[in-house]
């Protein structure tokens, strides 16, 4: 089923149009015609490159066979393909642009093909990663509330306090990893990122207060250009990324007494930074952190690492994907740990190789 | 003893319902609970509460049409209850005429602070209907002079321009209350025919630049994202 468009049709009508006129320019100063099959063939090689399937490759193909036969070659301005010569040469040359013609169409196909096979990959891992997640917390919701229910008089009113706080936290905890998942969503699918103009300030204004109303006991320092600046994003999805970065720094540090929050301005990024000077990450781990299932390796280190940041980290990932932007991690010296993470300063139009380009980031942080 | 407000839960989700009714009788607040719209409805009129919690996902209406309702006869304050991704829900609900927004999931601690608030607002517009309005406004080290057309931070008059002061007097009037990108523009500037915020944002980083220690960390003026600004109301 030949999808066709009237974009792609006007291309392949003006690329046989320029080679045309090219071939008649070549002709002009040379002796001899050997140049015209090699202009048609590169031709149907643009064409089948920058068309959507294989119909405008196969139709430049044959256009070209029969152009350069009327138009190219003795008798001009006539068809002639019975010349001696002529038909193995015309057959060569239908052959050779029909197979770069779908060469190359197969070859963009497969790219879209491993595209949508990471993409699907990175589901499957996030999902694998989500329902761990929420199976803990939600076996351990269930089981204190039952003996909170059936035992009540048998248990203390320390215990029972206990008990609660750990159903509250779980909760708090579920709450977390929901928000998680809906900042997905709205990034999901082929719909765009809705992206308005925000101010910086506003920005970490926004993240740094929700992120005080948890943890209000962590020495947070915040840093911004003085003059006010505007960057495209989706204000919420950015917050989000900012808040997990926190409060992944306050669950994973342990030995942290500070967070440094700052925001520089580098080659029409604005790069933001979340440095804290907690517990190095394990090496091991680093390079995965944003895959959404760094999470393994930390758990067989013991039971009390259940309060991973798998999912945070691979959505925080997903957004600056979706704005354009990079983040990396990395551990400082003495210690301490870094994210960084930057938005271009203006909306770029293409995303086109956001995909391509997934998953060698975390080991080369600047 | 002073007669108990009366707080119409409306919440179609029974264990929600159920948490916000046990925190607020636990708080001395007598609270009716409805759980669909025409029942909200038919609760404003024939129970007379103090104030509506309105959850905006019920199963019969939408919640925005009951704001319309109730605002067409009465200033009954009305706080909505939100997801937190549902930015323009929120801020077409204010733009109804809603006086507060809370965001799922809450704690009680914020929503006791938030409906005293809004109760104490709505109070206030009530007791003295007519009455100067306050002369100042003084949370932390900022006061908003309203005779003087001044703002003072610890003590120290602050150069605004008039726009800039007429955004934070307006927000002082509210304060403790999110007042919409579109209301502010509206009050400020008249019809926004451009339907953009730049100007109004650009006076916000000015008044910042004036009036807050860090701009990047405020402490007077709050943004909610993608919905507007808040004045600090203490703690």
């Amino acid at each position: 089923m030949p999808r066709l468009s009237v974009k792609d049709s006007l291309f392949t009508a003006a690329a046989i149009m320029v080679s045309s006129g090219l071939c008649g320019i070549l002709s002009l100063f040379g002796s001899g015609d050997v140049h015209v099959p090699l202009v048609f063939v590169l031709t149907v090689l643009v064409v089948s490159r920058l068309t959507e399937g294989y119909f405008y490759g196969i139709f430049t193909s044959i256009a070209a066979v029969f152009g350069v036969n009327y138009v190219f070659t003795y008798p001009y301005f006539a068809f002639d393909f019975t010349i001696a010569g002529y038909p193995l040469m015309f057959l060569s040359m239908l052959a050779v642009s029909l197979i770069t013609s779908a060469l190359t169409t197969q070859i963009k196909q497969q790219e879209k093909l491993r595209i949508e096979t990471e993409k699907e990959k990175l589901r499957a891992n996030l999902l694998r990663a989500i329902s761990h997640d929420l199976r803990t917390p939600l076996t351990s919701i269930a089981g204190s509330t039952s003996i909170l229910l059936e035992d009540e008089n048998r248990l203390s009113g320390e215990q029972k306090r206990l008990l609660l706080q750990e159903v509250r936290d779980d909760a708090l905890w579920l709450i977390h990893l929901m928000e998680n998942l809906l900042s997905i969503t709205r990034i999901g699918g082929e719909a765009r990122i809705r992206k308005h103009l925000e101010l910086l300030e506003e920005l970490t204004g926004a993240a740094v207060h929700k992120f005080r109303k948890n943890c209000p006991a962590v020495h947070l320092r915040v840093t911004a250009p003085d003059e006010p600046i505007f960057v495209p994003m989706d204000i919420v999805l950015i917050e989000q990324v900012l808040v997990n970065l926190l409060e992944n720094a306050v669950i994973h540090g342990k030995t942290l007494t500070h967070i440094d929050l700052s925001i520089a301005l580098e080659d029409g990024m604005a790069v933001f930074s979340v440095e804290n000077d907690g517990e190095w990450i394990d090496a091991r781990v680093l390079p995965h952190i944003f895959d959404g299932y760094g999470v393994r390796a930390d758990e067989k280190r013991g039971a009390g690492e259940r309060r991973n940041m798998g999912i945070g980290l691979s959505v925080c990932r997903s957004i600056v994907k979706a704005h354009g932007g990079d983040i990396y991690a990395e551990n400082t010296p003495p210690r301490g740990v870094r994210f960084r993470f930057s938005l271009p300063l203006k909306d770029m139009k293409d995303r086109a190789d956001d995909g391509a380009k997934e998953g060698k980031e975390g080991d080369n942080a600047s | 003893m002073p007669l108990k407000e009366r707080v119409l839960v409306v919440e179609d989700e029974k264990s929600i319902g159920h948490f916000v009714a046990t925190v607020l009788t636990s708080n001395n607040y007598d609270v009716i609970v409805a759980h669909t719209g025409a029942e909200a409805l038919a609760m404003v009129t024939s129970q007379s509460p103090d104030l509506v919690l309105l959850d905006l996902g019920l199963p019969d209406m939408d919640g925005t049409s009951i704001i319309k309702t109730v605002r067409s006869w009465s200033r009954l304050p009305i706080i909505v209850v939100s997801a937190r991704m549902h930015e323009r829900d929120k801020v077409e609900a204010l733009d109804m005429g809603a006086d507060d927004y809370i965001t799922k999931p809450f704690g009680p601690s914020e929503l006791l602070a938030r409906i005293r608030a809004a109760i104490r607002h709505a109070g206030a517009a009530e007791a003295f209907p007519g009455a100067a309005p306050a002369e100042k406004y003084q949370v932390g080290d900022l006061v908003i002079d309203y005779d003087k057309r001044q703002v003072l931070v610890a003590g120290v008059n602050v150069r605004l321009t008039q726009n800039e002061y007429r955004i934070i007097a307006l927000l002082g009037r509210h304060a403790g209350r999110v007042l919409t990108y579109d209301y502010l523009l509206r009050e400020i500037w008249g019809a926004n025919p451009r339907g953009d915020n730049q100007i109004l944002r650009v006076n916000m980083a000015n008044i910042r630049r004036k009036i807050e220690k860090n701009p990047a960390e405020p402490q007077y003026i709050f943004t909610e994202a993608g919905v507007g600004y808040r004045l600090w109301e203490g703690d």
